[in-house]
C-alpha cells in the first residue's frame, strides 16, 4: 500500500520547488537585476532631489531610501504571490497543481520566499547605492531590532498575501485591478516617502493595520533615529499580532475563495 | 471620404481599448477604480510637501503649486505613454492578438495612437482630480489661479502629440524585445519624471544630468502648462519656450513616422509580431 505524503511534505516541498523557480526565473538574466535596481532608483532620486529643493533636513534621504526599498516587498512579495498565481492560471499550471495533493499555501509560500529573495538583492543594492550616491546615513547599532521588525513584516505580508491571492484565482482580471487600485493607497498609508507621524491621528490608526506601515516606521526609527527594543517593542507586538491574525484570516479567505472557484468552475476559466 | 474612414478606424480602436480596460466590471465601479489611483497618488506626493511643512514649519505655497501641478500634469503624459507602449506588450504577449490586429487594421502607427488616445483621456481625468485635490490639501488658494483655458487646451493637444510620438518610438523599439518592452516603458516614464521639471526645476538636478532634459519637450510643456493654469506662475522667455515646444513636437512627429516605418519593415521581415516568450 502506497504511503500518503505527510502534511508537512505537501506544504514544504511545493514551497521549495516554487521558490526555486521564482529565484531562478528572476535572476537568470543579470541585466534584469540591473534594470530592477535602476528603475526604483530613478523614483528615489526624484523624491530626494525634491526634498533637497524644498530645504528638507538630510534625514529625509534615509526616509526615502528605506521607503523605496521596503515598498518593493509589497509589490513583489504580497502581490507577487497573487500575480504569479494569476499567470499560473492563465497558462494552465494552476489546474495541474490543484489536481496534485500539494497544499496551495505551500505553493504561495514558495512564491513569497522567491519574491523575498529576489527583492532583497535589489533592495540591498538600492540601499547601498543610496548610501554611496546620496550620502544617506544609517545607525548600525540598531540593526538587530531593525532586522527583527523587518522579518516580522515579511511574515505578516505573507499572511495577508494568502487571502488576497485568492482574489486573483477567482476573479481573474478583476483581481488584478483590485491589486492595482490598492497600490497607491498602500503607498500613501505606509508613508513611503515621509514619516507616518505627520498624518492626522485617525490616519495613523488606519496605517497601524498595515504591516508595511508599522514595519517601515520601525525600521526607520531603528536605523535613522537609533531607537532600540525599549522604544520599539510596541512595533514588535503589533506585528506579531498582525502576523497571527492575517495568517488565520488569509488562510480562511483563500480556502473560501478556492471553494467558490471550484463551485462556479472559475479555476480553469481564462481571460475573465 | 478618407478622413471619415480615418475617424472610423480611430474610433474603433478607442472603443476596443475602452472595452479591454473596463469590461471586467460595471461602469460605476470602473469610474471608482479610475478615481482611486489619482486621488491617492496625489496624496503621496502632496505629503512630501506637507511632511516638510509639518515637521520643519517651512510653508511655501508656490512650491506646493509647483509640486502638485507637476505630479498632476505628469500623469497625463505618463498614463498615455505607458498605455501606448504597454499595448504592444499586452497584445503580443498576453492576448496574442497583435498579428491579427496587424492584418485587420491598415496602419499599426495609427492603431497605437488610437489605442493610446483612450489612455490619454484617462490620464487627463487623473490630472484634473490630482490638481484639484492636491491644491486643496496643500492649502493653495484655488481662486487665485486665473487659467487661460484656450492655451490650456492647445497645450494639452500638443502634449498628446509629442508624447504619443515619443510613445510610438519607444513602442517600436519594444517590438524587438518581449523581455525588455515593459522595462523600457517604465524607464522612459521614469526619466521624464526625473528630468521633466515634475517635482523640482531642472536647476535642482546635478549638472551632469541636466542636458538630458533638453532631449524631451517635457520641461517646456510643463512650464507653459503651469503658466497657462496659473497666470501668477511666472516663466522667463515664454516666446522661446513656445517655439522650442513647437519645434521639438515637429521633430518628434517626423522622427516617429520615419522610425516606425523602419521598425515595421524589420518586424515583418523577422516575424516579431508573433514572437512571444510565454510569460
Amino acid at each position: 500500500m502506497r504511503r500518503g505524503r505527510s502534511t508537512w511534505n505537501r506544504f514544504i516541498r511545493p514551497a521549495i520547488g516554487r521558490a526555486y523557480v521564482r529565484i531562478k526565473g528572476g535572476n537568470r538574466e543579470p541585466s534584469w537585476i540591473l534594470w530592477e535596481i535602476i528603475l526604483p532608483m530613478i523614483m528615489i532620486a526624484s523624491v530626494i532631489w525634491a526634498y533637497e529643493n524644498m530645504g528638507a533636513p538630510p534625514i529625509f534621504k534615509g526616509f526615502v531610501i528605506l521607503g523605496g526599498a521596503m515598498m518593493s516587498y509589497w509589490y513583489n512579495v504580497l502581490w507577487g504571490m497573487g500575480r504569479t498565481l494569476y499567470w499560473e492560471k492563465e497558462t494552465g499550471n494552476l489546474e495541474l497543481f490543484l489536481l496534485s495533493d500539494s497544499k496551495l499555501p505551500g505553493l504561495l509560500l514558495g512564491m513569497a520566499l522567491g519574491g523575498m529573495f529576489n527583492t532583497s538583492i535589489r533592495s540591498l543594492a538600492v540601499i547601498l547605492l543610496g548610501i554611496y550616491v546620496f550620502k544617506a546615513q544609517f545607525i548600525l547599532d540598531t540593526v538587530p531590532i531593525a532586522l527583527l521588525i523587518f522579518f516580522l513584516t515579511l511574515v505578516a505580508l505573507y499572511g495577508l498575501g494568502l487571502g488576497l491571492s485568492g482574489l486573483h484565482v477567482v476573479y481573474g482580471r478583476m483581481g488584478v485591478r483590485i491589486n492595482e487600485a490598492l497600490d497607491e493607497p498602500i503607498m500613501f498609508l505606509s508613508g513611503q516617502y515621509y514619516p507616518i507621524t505627520s498624518f492626522p491621528l485617525l490616519l495613523q490608526y488606519i496605517a497601524g493595520l498595515l504591516p508595511l506601515a508599522i514595519g517601515l516606521d520601525g525600521v526607520r526609527r531603528a536605523l535613522l533615529l537609533g531607537e532600540g527594543f525599549n522604544q520599539l517593542y510596541l512595533h514588535v507586538i503589533i506585528l506579531m499580532v498582525l502576523t497571527v491574525v492575517f495568517y488565520l484570516l488569509g488562510l480562511r479567505m483563500l480556502n473560501k475563495l478556492v471553494e467558490i472557484g471550484r463551485r462556479d468552475g472559475r479555476l480553469i476559466l481564462r481571460w475573465l | 471620404m478618407a478622413i471619415v474612414k480615418w475617424f472610423r478606424r480611430f474610433k474603433a480602436a478607442v472603443w476596443l481599448t475602452w472595452k479591454e480596460q473596463s469590461n471586467w466590471t460595471n461602469p460605476i465601479i470602473y469610474a471608482l477604480y479610475t478615481s482611486i489611483t489619482p486621488f491617492f497618488s496625489v496624496l503621496v506626493y502632496a505629503y512630501i510637501y506637507i511632511a516638510i511643512a509639518f515637521l520643519s514649519g517651512l510653508v511655501d505655497l508656490n512650491r506646493a503649486f509647483y509640486l502638485v501641478s507637476g505630479v498632476a500634469l505628469y500623469n497625463f503624459i505618463g498614463s498615455g505613454l505607458y498605455g501606448l507602449i504597454w499595448t504592444v506588450h499586452s497584445e503580443r504577449e498576453h492576448f496574442r492578438t497583435l498579428k491579427y490586429t496587424y492584418l485587420a487594421f491598415p496602419s499599426l502607427h495609427l492603431y497605437l495612437m488610437a489605442r493610446s488616445f483612450y489612455q490619454f483621456i484617462v490620464g487627463l481625468i487623473y490630472t484634473i482630480i490630482m490638481f484639484v485635490v492636491g491644491l486643496y490639501l496643500t492649502g493653495y488658494p484655488v481662486y487665485n489661479l486665473n487659467p487661460d483655458v484656450i492655451e490650456v487646451i492647445i497645450l494639452i493637444i500638443l502634449g498628446y502629440i509629442w508624447s504619443s510620438q515619443l510613445g510610438i518610438m519607444v513602442a517600436g523599439s519594444s517590438i524587438f524585445s518581449s523581455e525588455y518592452g515593459p522595462l523600457i516603458s517604465e524607464a522612459v516614464g521614469g526619466i521624464l519624471f526625473l528630468v521633466g521639471a515634475v517635482l523640482y526645476p531642472v536647476s535642482a538636478l546635478p549638472p551632469f544630468i541636466r542636458p538630458l532634459s533638453n532631449l524631451f519637450p517635457m520641461v517646456e510643456w510643463m512650464e507653459l502648462m503651469r503658466h497657462a493654469l496659473n497666470r501668477n506662475y511666472m516663466v522667463s522667455n515664454i516666446g522661446q519656450l513656445h517655439s522650442m515646444l513647437l519645434l521639438k513636437t515637429i521633430i518628434y512627429v517626423g522622427i516617429a513616422i520615419v522610425y516606425f516605418r523602419i521598425v515595421e519593415k524589420l518586424t515583418r521581415e523577422k516575424g516579431y509580431l508573433e514572437a512571444t516568450l510565454h510569460h
